[in-house]
């Protein structure tokens, strides 16, 4: 930790251009992009869901990809994430960075860094780019295993070491599945100390290869054992100068959401999947999506070859999915749960590519520990094979069983989906609506709906335990200000 | 304001924020003067208490 006199009042942080503003809800400017710009990779990922490899056949030449990312800007992008495959192994990634930095856009790529060379570096520093994520999976033995080439780990870990010298903002992807918990406390080590300062953890999907090796899927049970040691290394990393992310198929309400979704803010929490309200993904050949990891058949809005990027962002079908949909889509434990209409089953993506439908997610926290409670636990096991086309989904059943030695535990009630809240959404005029906000009860730190009167978690007066809350808070708040005075002048003494 | 995360980079403008973090950043600060020129007790004590009491809530 930083302990220098500073760091008590750091200077106001600049909000960072990914957070969506009501604005962009409201407008649905997709504000972050992420772009696989070729499907050519030198890894073999065990878990790759686009089943990367070979570039595709058709991917869009050099000018295609300059007029795109000028419709992206036209339509108010400030993010992108080029990816791949390995999105150096396209000859002009450099020119597609020039581009999107001169537009202003923030400006990253996520690599498996095999290959990327010291040359490969210098050139995307020169044309701009501001950010390198690399993935990393594990220990060197685990990762190299997945990634499907040995000493893979090594270049992982090389290349973060030269982009921080470089001054780009280096940050680490790790997916989880069945193996890789045990490994990331030293990996927690081991990137710190390669200089990584935000570390994003997400689950494996089963999707394209994954589904082949489903050995690599955690199963949705073990989350009541990894969400602790995810919130114990959030703490730790707060505290060593590495901030957790959590992805969009980390959730999504439970004892944690409000710690780790605003990194401190618990006015942010999950409001559902947005993809195609704030987010575009894109495919290698100009294929437009609501977001990167969506399985094509499925969610291909529009080739960029056919339509501009705004026709299919504002009126096809496909990519407005997540404007239209309500509770009513949802299915299974989701469509009872008391954050149905906030959560929408969290990650379209992870639940319709394992189940083959979106709108129940077993991968939930919340979920996890309410079956818990009455001796239940869920598993999937692969039922159909996936086809071998990228971003391929299959289907897997979801078996619902008890946790041996629980078999006495009170019965899972039964919910009535009349009863679940529904949140009003206006839609305003640029066809956005506004997420919900939710609250916070101070007698359960869980999330609760506004009209709350009594938290339905632990029974308290939500409205006595806010006004305890705000004695609290007050009393910390001059704490925090006595502090800063009493060390001031410790400080001013000091250089006297 | 909301925050997505789907896969690509992690979002590296992030900063951790709250009473917790603050309340922790003034103990470093006051331990590492205690260290240094002696004891400010009164001072650190109360933040300790009230960093355990945030830390200890209902959760996590």
């Amino acid at each position: 930790m930083d302990t220098s006199a500073s760091a008590l009042s750091p200077a106001p942080q600049e909000v960072p251009v990914r957070f969506r503003r009501m604005e962009d809800h409201h407008n649905l400017v997709p504000v972050h992009v992420v772009w696989e710009i070729t499907l050519a990779c030198n890894l073999k990922c065990q878990h790759c869901g686009s089943r990367a490899g070979r570039p595709r056949a058709d991917e869009l030449t050099t000018a295609e990809a300059l007029d795109l990312v000028d419709q992206l800007a036209a339509l108010g992008t400030r993010e992108m994430t080029l990816i791949g495959g390995e999105a150096y192994l396209r000859r002009d990634w450099i020119d597609i960075v020039r581009r999107c930095r001169d537009h202003g856009m923030r400006t990253a790529i996520q690599t498996g860094a095999r290959n990327l060379t010291d040359a490969r570096l210098d050139q995307a520093v020169a044309a701009g780019l501001q950010g390198l994520g690399v993935s990393i999976d594990g220990l060197p033995d685990l990762h190299d295993r997945v990634r499907g080439v040995p000493g893979s780990y090594d270049q992982a870990i090389s290349a973060l070491r030269r982009a921080k010298v470089l001054g780009l903002d280096v940050s680490v992807n790790t997916q989880i599945g069945p193996e890789t918990p045990a490994h990331l406390p030293d990996l927690m080590d081991r990137i710190i100390e390669a200089g990584a300062t935000h570390w994003q953890i997400q689950l494996t999907v089963a999707m394209g290869n994954a589904v082949d090796n489903p050995d690599l899927l955690l199963q949705p049970y073990q989350l009541i054992d990894v969400m602790p040691l995810l919130a114990r290394l959030y703490q730790e990393g707060v505290e060593r100068g590495l901030l957790m992310i959590v992805g969009n198929n980390i959730g999504y309400f439970g004892p944690y959401e409000r710690m780790w979704r605003g990194y401190g803010d618990e006015s942010m929490h999950w409001t559902g999947c947005a993809a195609g309200q704030t987010t575009i993904g894109i495919e290698a050949d100009g294929t437009i999506k609501g977001c990167p990891s969506l399985a094509t058949s499925l969610y291909s809005a529009g080739h960029v070859r056919d339509m501009t990027v705004e026709d299919i962002w504002r009126h096809t079908e496909r990519i407005s999915f997540g404007r239209l949909r309500s509770v009513e889509e949802m299915w299974g434990y989701c469509r009872t749960c008391y954050y149905a209409d906030a959560c929408r089953a969290g990650c379209t993506w992870t639940s319709e590519s394992l189940l083959g439908r979106r709108g129940n997610n077993p991968y939930c926290h919340h979920r996890v520990l309410d079956l818990a409670k009455h001796g239940l636990r869920e598993r999937v096991v692969k039922v159909k094979e996936a086809p071998p086309e990228s971003f391929a989904i299959s289907e897997f059943a979801l078996i619902t069983e008890a946790i041996p030695g629980m078999e006495d535990a009170p019965p899972l009630p039964a919910r009535d989906p009349e009863h679940v809240h529904i949140h009003p959404r206006e839609r305003a005029a640029g066809g956005g609506t506004t997420p919900p906000r939710l609250e916070v009860c101070r007698g359960c730190d869980q999330y609760i709906w506004p009209h709350e009167e009594t938290c339905p978690h632990c029974g308290s007066d939500v409205a006595a335990e806010a006004a305890r809350h705000a004695e609290d808070t007050a009393r910390r708040r001059a704490l925090i200000e006595q502090a800063k005075r009493f060390l001031a002048g410790l400080q001013t003494a000091g250089m006297e | 304001m909301t925050i997505i995360q789907p896969y690509g980079v992690a979002i590296t403008q992030a900063i951790a924020s709250g009473d917790l973090e603050e309340m922790k950043r003034a103990k470093a600060l006051a331990e590492d003067h205690v260290q240094r020129y002696g004891d400010i007790p009164t001072l650190l004590t109360h933040l300790k208490a009230a960093i355990a009491k945030l830390e200890a809530g209902k959760t996590p």
